[in-house]
């Protein structure tokens, strides 16, 4: 009887945050799908894919209480609502530091390449702009890591990534791969 | 309603309705402090001195305050705060057995600044966001208040003041050496928070209301 109290009225929200703002890229990880790990440093790989796994800096900001007028529903809510998106990616950017896929050094690489969140769902640069939230959408964890596939095995060498990372405020957030020796 | 028109009027035109009464004129200088405001959340202290003539009195009134404890700050500034306040008022007084009714205005002027951390302001006109590492805000108020009162006589030295009033307040609130700023364009408060003014950059007017209780004591 208690549980069913309980379940009925709720308990007090205890609040959440309004927004989330991308911050900056808070780390890269150079994954190998095909030994399953992560490499470090001296990476070297003889794999035909490698992932590069972004992770971002997230800030959440200012209190918001769950609470919308007239719904006690919503006063008295098990979960507080969601962060809104307080800005947007509008572009990724991935350069090398070597000739890489019949592309010259430090020249932008993304549209030969795929984005997603999962190694067996990936999207073309465009498609998955479209899917990251807008300003204003709900926060979704699709911002906070995704994956860029490198799906060629590239001639053999060493490798430095580069990852830029624009949103609409025009930040524009910068992070390298450590070296990868492509054997 | 005769009466009280004429009690109006007389308030006004600066008539005394006790103008024979001599008490003001041998205690003319009185030090009054304002105690309650030790209560705050940032602890204040006001103290000032009051001029009284036959029917009329002149007084300012100077307040500091500061947060002694910076565990207790609540509501986001998380710093070191300091507010100082100068008023100047004047009263209409009508005196009683025990004490005085005044009624009268003041013109405040303070200004609140805080140290803030990794926090956020929303520019309400400029319709954006700027997340900080680091920053000083500040918060100025210019007040026309509205007041009337009762001041009890204890003894022939102290007296006990108590106030309300109803005025207009002029607040400007603003963020400078800001560190690391970070903005966020075409964002706006979800929903705006009295407790979090000092995070709406701005200018507005508001309508506001005051009370105090004053120790005075007679010089």
């Amino acid at each position: 009887m208690l549980l069913t109290i309980v379940l009925t009225i709720g308990v007090p929200s205890c609040g959440g945050e309004d927004y989330a703002a991308v911050r900056d890229i808070r780390q890269v990880i150079i994954f190998d799908p095909e030994l399953h790990q992560p490499l470090i440093s001296p990476a070297s790989t003889s794999s035909d894919t490698l992932l590069l796994i972004i992770s971002t800096e997230i800030d959440f900001f200012s209190y918001h209480e769950a609470y919308v007028p007239g719904t006690m529903s919503e006063a008295w809510a098990f979960r507080p609502a969601n962060a809104w998106m307080a800005n947007e990616i509008t572009d990724i950017r991935v350069f090398c530091d070597q000739p890489i896929y019949g592309q010259p050094a430090h020249h932008n690489l993304a549209d030969q390449l795929t984005f997603g969140n999962a190694f067996d769902f990936q999207l073309s640069l465009g498609m998955f702009l479209e899917s990251l939230p807008d300003i204003r959408d709900d926060y979704d964890f699709a911002i906070r890591d995704f994956q860029i596939s490198l799906n060629t095995k590239p001639e053999k060498g060493t490798y430095i990534f580069t990852i830029e990372m624009e949103d609409n405020n025009g930040h524009v957030f910068v992070a390298n791969t450590i070296p990868v020796e492509w054997l | 309603m005769k009466r009280n028109l004429l009690f109006l009027i007389s308030l006004f035109t600066g008539l005394s309705l006790n103008a024979q009464d001599k008490r003001a004129f041998h205690q003319p200088f009185q030090i009054k402090v304002e105690p309650l405001e030790l209560g705050y959340d940032y602890s204040r202290i006001g103290i000032g001195i009051e001029k009284k003539f036959m029917a009329h009195s002149l007084w300012t009134s100077f307040h500091y305050g500061t947060n002694l404890d910076y565990s207790q700050a609540r509501d986001s500034p998380s710093g070191h705060f300091e507010y100082y306040e100068v008023e100047l008022g004047a009263k209409r007084i009508l005196y009683s057995d025990y004490g005085e009714y005044f009624f009268g205005g003041n013109v405040g002027f303070d200004k609140g600044k805080r140290y803030v951390d990794d926090d956020v302001y929303y520019d309400i006109d400029g319709k954006f966001a700027v997340l900080l590492e680091n920053a000083y805000n500040y918060r100025t108020r210019l007040s026309l208040f509205l007041e009337n009162g009762y001041e009890f006589y204890i003894g022939k030295r102290f007296s006990i003041e108590t106030s309300a009033g109803l005025g207009l307040r002029s607040v400007q609130n603003y963020y400078s050496y800001v560190t690391n700023p970070f903005r966020l364009n075409n964002i706006e408060p979800r929903e705006y928070r009295k407790k979090s003014q000092q995070k709406y950059v701005g200018q507005w007017i508001k309508v506001a209301v005051t009370g105090g209780l004053k120790l005075g004591w007679r010089i």
